[in-house]
């Protein structure tokens, strides 16, 4: 898997995307929490009452001040393929559903301190883990994301350092989180 | 009559709104009707917004209430808000994936999305959710409260805050309403 091509504005701004290994605490210094939905203050993939996901935390380092910089997050594809069942009848049906792409933050969850070179975001994607339809669970599937994070000069707003990555999670029949199927890492997944 | 924002009528078939509320409560045409009705002038969505509570309090089919969830949204159909209070906190999502930012701004949930677009008119519902003994709910009022983020909304997040036993709500409430 390879990582899209750079455009790096300073060879000191910088993007890392942290989740792996799972049980990895957060950076020293980033006093954010993941989402209500998770259920894990660690990175790394969980299975949740609610979700089964996995807590992404991204690190964006500036030459300057971040005061001067601004991080965004895209979705550019994503995508669930996968089964429900039934929780009376034990009926499989499929499942294919997609959000929309475009911007997907960060807003509220960003820790962005004025005068420091380094700032941080949470995010925690993953299947929601909840009944559907009123009898309906997830029993297997496939959750692929493409993202790209963008860390941008305000002054030169198109001049911005680009990082690429995916996470792709696994559902087993059972409603299962396959911890060794799933995956994550720089580049694109096929979705 | 539904409170609804909408110039008076000025003389629409009610042939035609029948017709249209017939596809809209079929599954396989609702998503059509859904688009005729939101490209419709100020008249069929005035007639629309008028039967909406009553078909939505009638409704089974979940594809067709979450249609019926997203036009009650669009078209800001005060008298929905029981009906969508109900389908919001059962929690029928669509089912899939997200990330923590669509979660939050619930493209996923067409229910909890058409109460943030009604507004201020929900924020009785919300208060009332937020004495729930189950964090759930009262995640899902924040939820909505926090975006609808009016000043009254806002207000009501301020004031919950020092009953809130549960530490992730704290967390949430303390970013989107600080104590001043």
């Amino acid at each position: 898997m390879t990582s899209r091509a750079q455009a790096t504005v300073s060879p000191y701004s910088t993007i890392t995307v942290r989740s792996l290994p799972t049980g990895a605490s957060l950076t020293p210094g980033d006093n954010l929490h993941f989402s209500y939905n998770s259920c894990q203050s660690t990175l790394g993939w969980e299975q949740c009452p609610q979700l089964w996901g996995i807590n992404v935390e991204v690190v964006a380092t500036v030459p300057d001040i971040v005061d001067n910089w601004t991080v965004s997050q895209y979705v550019l594809s994503n995508s669930f393929h996968g089964y429900l069942k039934d929780v009376n009848t034990g009926a499989m049906s499929p499942i294919n559903s997609s959000d929309p792409n475009g911007f997907d933050g960060p807003y509220d969850n960003i820790q962005k301190i004025s005068g420091t070179k380094t700032m941080y975001y949470l995010d925690d994607p993953g299947v929601k883990n909840v009944r559907f339809n009123g009898t309906q669970v997830i029993d297997s599937g496939t959750y692929a994301v493409n993202y790209e994070t963008r860390l941008c000069n305000n002054a030169q707003p198109s001049a911005c350092t680009i990082y690429d990555w995916y996470i792709r999670v696994i559902i087993t029949p059972g409603g299962q989180l396959s911890f060794s199927q799933s995956s994550t890492g720089p580049g694109s997944t096929q979705i | 009559m539904a409170s609804v924002l909408f110039a008076p009528r000025t003389g629409f078939s009610q042939v035609d709104a029948t017709a249209v509320v017939a596809q809209l409560q079929n599954a396989d045409t609702s998503d059509a009707a859904v688009k005729e009705i939101e490209a419709g002038d100020s008249e069929l969505k005035s007639a629309i917004a008028d039967k909406l509570p009553s078909l939505m309090s009638n409704q089974k089919n979940y594809d067709v209430l979450r249609n019926e969830s997203r036009l009650a949204g669009d078209l800001k159909v005060v008298a929905c808000i029981p009906n969508l209070v109900t389908f919001f906190v059962n929690g029928d999502v669509i089912p899939g994936g997200t990330t923590s930012t669509q979660r939050w701004h619930m493209v996923d949930d067409p229910a909890g999305h058409a109460l943030v677009q009604i507004g201020d008119p929900v924020i009785p519902y919300m208060k009332k959710l937020l004495t729930s003994n189950q964090s759930d709910d009262r995640y899902k009022a924040i939820q909505v409260l926090g975006n609808i983020k009016s000043a009254a909304a806002i207000d009501v997040l301020k004031q919950h805050r020092s009953s809130e036993t549960d530490q992730r709500l704290q967390y949430v409430l303390d970013k989107l309403a600080p104590q001043s």
